[in-house]
């Protein structure tokens, strides 16, 4: 029986499992993806990551055509960055093209929250935002989204002026005609300038209180006010982070202006606008620096705001939106309803707050930590007795032999798995993409493949086996299978099983074509910790943030000061979560921005 | 759980026959033969089971396959489409689900890109390469109807579950890179369609006027800064800019006397439960959009590429993508994607009897529409983008000679494409990249 057929072996050696990696991958205005990828070593045949061949890496890799690159290692396997001369990579001042961003629903409601103190989240009804790599960049923009734009700032608009007193800051009703326009004067600059993040333009302060004339003069003061504020809410200058800059010697490369590093931080650090202290500091020339920025950003993550960007991160790095539609098939895990899905959610989430704010605070800990948040849904998933607990989430402590940190926690299991088994292909495919960042590309194009007739009375890993043995599926599966069989103790929802089904569990596993992390391994704790270990899975935890922060992935070449002033810091933390966020913000590629041109097809 | 049953179904069909009255005062209004010709584009993923989906016999004398067995009572008025492969889907970045969904209705290669991971012969792909059909034929129209013949909306997207925005959930595009969200909660469409009307004529004004001073400011706020930015920035500003002036345009086109449906409350649109009731709904909230004459262009999405609804409706409990991974000798899940998608023809089939009991002039809705039902791929477990399930219905004013089932023996689906923009008489022989095929697709006019 073969379980896939491939048109042809040459085939599948001619195109790889993967793409091979040119060093000018990305789309316009983004430079190549962050991971490795696979080739076929020509002179052995064997699949090996990109960045192990010379002259053809990928952001791992010496850039090809990147001298100052090549210079930093830390990328052909056991390289320490931190060791290299970090002038090199910065000798010439330079970042990756930075596309306008829009908020995101998160952002946009935490937004309105803070500018007009409403309970609305009307972003909940935007369609979805796009992802970048997985995160959320508030890249496109839709018609539907316009649209809902409209409404939102309508439904906001009416709420606003429900107390007027409140919020003008005056009351009309007491005022001549003269009071009145001035109060509305200084409101349209106080309101529209916090909407805004930065002072008022003439031309922007003209138009609004032309619209509040429009309103007043065609119905009423109120509805004035209430033109003012859908005007602001649907403004470009609110939905989009516009960031001019001030030019610098280099064409198209401009530098933040302080009330813009101001809100690039707030957003990073806090999901939200910047409040009145820190666009204070801005207009103090505190953010002028690097050293003020990231002083700046060490007192932010302290703030209890940054416990939305970390949740943001980690809800987004482990897919956990998945969740929410994960499907179990009832006959299977009859346990599996949305109480027990939201408690997983909800511990995942507490698990990786609580690590990077009260814990360790670093990635080892975020991978090998082995307590988990318990409550009366989740008890019977780590064999726990329910009634010991109750709705809320207690911290307690797991049988480390048993439980490491984020990849064996329920809601990663069971949103990697399928709704009545588990799922090895899943599982490897994740470890591959989500700690490695080694996306894997799909069989070719014209490719037919065959899928296997599962053995119904076999192991899962046995039926799992023609993958390995069938030379034309092993190029690609000895990627992600392998990986996956250490996962074979937890069943589709988690759960540490020592059977499965009528076999004994075998969760030995091999972890191959990685930088640092190759060898056999015993089960899904002994990966973790293999994993924690590692410099390429803290590089790809790094460039995983910088994608969060930025909204764009990092280049191969013009980011190469930033990726190297990052992985430096981040090492040199120890791999503390907070301390990459700190040092994310005093970057180039956080204070800079190469503007998109008309002809940027040609940029490196 | 609501179960779907043919009965229910049939319910939903008399419901709908309360619809009439209100149409009198629009249909009065028109003329007989005037009724504006009308595309409605469906989607369902994963692919099918190509065996049981094929119909047997000849052009004009065939059996309809167990798969569309239910659209039996529509036999006259379906064209099905045997052996049409996406040959765009074959070329390009992206992997076959990814290809399949992002060049359905736009015959063009995806862009190259970073946005979505583990496709194509490069790590990743981006979004779609190219406009989608559905809007090349909006626009067309748009360019060519003076303001007053215009509907209120240039096109309806409507979908349902199609969750995160990503080349998988997203078939229509306004461009190279320019996705558009389809509507998946019915309320939103409900308000977006009908909040304008039972509303007394002070208020209305009131609303208009409100609304156009403001988009008249936002307008200019983007084209000035626009201006100030290059390449892909502008680019955005000027997508946001064309949406406001499209919101603009709605807001002067008349208003329909159509008056508003009723709808359940408390539907949840996201629970894979719901998925029967929201399916049913949104082909409730559309018909009654087309024909109110409020679009004469509307896609719905059910589902997405890769989707993993669970119809235990239909009495299959895993997942539909899973499922559509298993080998073909293994009988329960060919049995169960059998099911799938013959569920699937049953929501067509409705769709359409909805369609069909809207009488305009001598003919119905359907009568003056032109339906696709498309999938990405044509076998799930192979990801094959060959031989995608094809049907059409309607036949658009006669356009389209219907009771037909023509085999292709591999023709490109880009002429398809073709003869759609051709049937609503846009000028062009080619669609997306005409590598894969120009020209419309040979017998179907007849």
């Amino acid at each position: 029986m073969r379980s896939m057929r491939w048109v042809t072996l040459s085939l599948l050696l001619a195109t790889g499992c993967s793409g091979k990696i040119d060093g000018t991958l990305g789309a316009p205005g983004a430079g190549p993806g962050d991971g490795s990828g696979f080739v076929i070593d020509p002179e052995t045949g064997e699949l090996v990551p990109a960045s192990e061949l010379a002259g053809d890496g990928d952001d791992n890799g010496p850039g090809a055509g990147d001298p100052s690159a090549g210079d930093r290692d830390g990328e052909g396997g056991d390289g320490d960055p931190a060791a290299d001369g970090a002038v090199d990579a910065c000798e010439t001042l330079d970042v990756g093209i930075t596309p306008l961003r829009r908020l995101t629903r998160e952002e946009y409601d935490n937004t309105v929250a803070d500018l007009l103190g409403t309970a609305q989240q009307p972003a909940r009804a935007f369609s979805p935002d796009e992802k970048l790599l997985g995160f959320a960049a508030g890249l496109s923009v839709t018609p539907l989204l316009v649209d809902q734009y409209m409404t939102a700032s309508e439904e906001l608009a009416a709420e606003a002026v429900t107390d007027m007193p409140a919020l003008l800051g005056c009351d009309p009703a007491a005022l001549d005609a003269a009071g009145q326009e001035s109060c509305v004067h200084d409101f349209i600059d106080r309101f529209a300038a916090r909407a805004y993040r930065r002072p008022l333009e003439t031309e922007e302060r003209d138009g609004l209180r032309a619209l509040f004339a429009t309103g007043r003069d065609g119905f009423d003061f109120a509805t004035g006010i209430e033109l003012v504020l859908r005007g602001v809410l649907q403004s470009p200058q609110f939905l989009y982070r516009v960031e001019l800059g001030q030019q610098t010697g280099t064409p198209g490369l401009v530098q933040l202006t302080a009330h813009e590093l101001a809100t690039r931080l707030s957003y990073f650090l806090w999901q939200t606008m910047p409040d009145a202290d820190l666009i204070a500091a801005a207009e103090a020339g505190e953010l002028d620096t690097p050293e003020g920025i990231e002083a700046r950003a060490r007192m932010m993550v302290q703030d209890a705001r940054a416990e939305r960007a970390v949740d943001g991160f980690h809800a987004q790095w482990l897919e956990l939106e998945l969740l929410e539609t994960a499907g179990k098939d009832p006959a299977v895990y009859p346990d599996f309803d949305d109480a027990l899905r939201h408690s997983m959610a909800q511990e995942l989430l507490r698990f990786t707050r609580e690590v990077v704010f009260e814990g360790d605070g670093n990635l080892e800990a975020l991978l090998t930590d082995s307590h988990g948040y318990v409550d009366q849904h989740l008890a019977s998933v780590y064999g726990l007795d329910a009634a010991d607990f109750g709705d809320e989430q207690v911290r307690t402590e797991l049988d480390p032999a048993q439980r490491a940190g984020v990849i064996t926690s329920p809601a990663v299991m069971t949103i990697h798995a399928k709704s009545n088994q588990s799922s090895p292909v899943h599982r490897g495919k994740f470890v591959r993409e989500r700690l490695l960042c080694q996306p894997l590309s799909p069989p070719p194009n014209d490719l037919v493949i065959v899928p296997p007739d599962p053995a119904p009375d076999a192991s899962t890993r046995e039926r799992f086996r023609e993958h390995s043995e069938d030379p034309s599926c092993a190029g690609c599966h000895r990627l992600t299978d392998p990986i996956g069989f250490g996962f074979e103790s937890y069943d589709g929802i988690g759960r540490f099983r020592e059977m499965d089904g009528d076999f004994p569990v075998d969760a030995s596993g091999e972890v191959f074509a990685s930088r640092d992390a190759d060898g056999p391994f015993d089960g899904a704790v002994e990966l973790a910790t293999r994993l924690a270990a590692s410099q390429e899975v803290a590089d790809c935890m790094a460039s995983q943030w910088f994608v969060y922060a930025l909204g764009r992935s990092m280049t191969n070449t013009l980011d190469a000061c930033s990726r190297q002033q990052v992985i430096v810091a981040f090492d040199a933390s120890g791999h503390d979560i907070r301390e990459l966020m700190v040092a994310l913000t005093a970057t180039d590629a956080f204070r800079y921005r190469r503007m998109p041109t008309d002809d940027e097809g040609g940029a490196p | 759980m609501k179960r779907l049953t043919r009965r229910n179904l049939m319910r939903g069909v008399t419901a709908s026959a309360a619809m009439l009255p209100f149409l009198e005062a629009f249909e009065a209004r028109a003329q007989a033969d005037d009724y504006p010709l009308r595309l409605l584009i469906v989607f369902s993923p994963n692919g099918t089971i190509y065996d049981r989906w094929r119909p047997s016999g000849s052009e004009t004398d065939f059996q309809l396959s167990e798969i569309l067995a239910p659209l039996e009572p529509f036999k006259q008025k379906l064209i099905v489409l045997d052996e049409v492969d996406n040959e765009s889907a074959h070329h390009g970045p992206g992997d076959g689900h990814m290809t399949g969904m992002g060049t359905y209705l736009t015959a063009t290669e995806l862009l190259d890109g970073d946005q979505f991971k583990c496709g194509g012969t490069d790590p990743c792909s981006g979004w779609g390469g190219g406009i989608s059909i559905d809007q090349l034929i909006a626009n067309d129209l748009q360019m060519r109807q003076a303001p007053a013949e215009r509907t209120r909306f240039k096109s309806l997207e409507l979908a349902v579950q199609a969750g995160g925005a990503d080349i998988w959930s997203r078939m229509s595009y306004a461009g190279a890179d320019q996705p558009i969200a389809p509507m998946e909660d019915p309320y939103q469409v409900y308000d977006r369609l009908f909040a304008d009307l039972n509303v007394d004529s002070d208020t209305l004004q009131r609303r208009l006027m409100m609304r156009r001073s403001v988009l008249d400011y936002v307008g200019g706020s983007l084209s000035r800064l626009s201006g100030r930015l290059g390449g892909e920035d502008r680019d955005k500003l000027e997508a946001h800019l064309t949406a406001v002036r499209d919101i603009e345009l709605q807001l002067s086109a008349a208003q329909s006397n159509c008056s508003q449906p009723d709808l359940a409350q408390g539907i949840d649109f996201r629970a894979n439960d719901s998925f029967p009731q929201v399916v049913q709904v949104q082909s409730d909230l559309l018909v009654r959009a087309l024909a109110c004459n409020l679009t004469q262009v509307a896609t719905l999405q059910w589902s997405r590429s890769v989707g993993g609804t669970r119809m235990t409706w239909a009495n299959v409990p895993e997942g539909h993508h899973d499922l559509s991974h298993n080998g073909d000798s293994d009988q329960d899940s060919q049995d169960k994607i059998t099911r799938v998608n013959t569920w699937y023809a049953e929501q067509f089939a409705y769709l359409l009897q909805q369609l069909d009991s809207v009488q305009e002039g001598n003919g119905t809705l359907l009568d003056h529409t032109i339906v696709l039902w498309g999938n990405e791929l044509g076998k799930g477990n192979s990801h094959t983008r060959r031989k995608i399930p094809f049907v059409m219905a309607g036949g658009g004013k006669g356009y389209f000679p219907t009771g037909r089932f023509l085999s292709y023996g591999g023709e490109s689906h880009t002429k398809l494409l073709v003869s759609l923009a051709q049937a609503f008489g846009v000028q062009t022989d080619e669609f997306g990249n005409p590598a894969y095929g120009t020209g419309p697709l040979p017998r179907l006019t007849g």
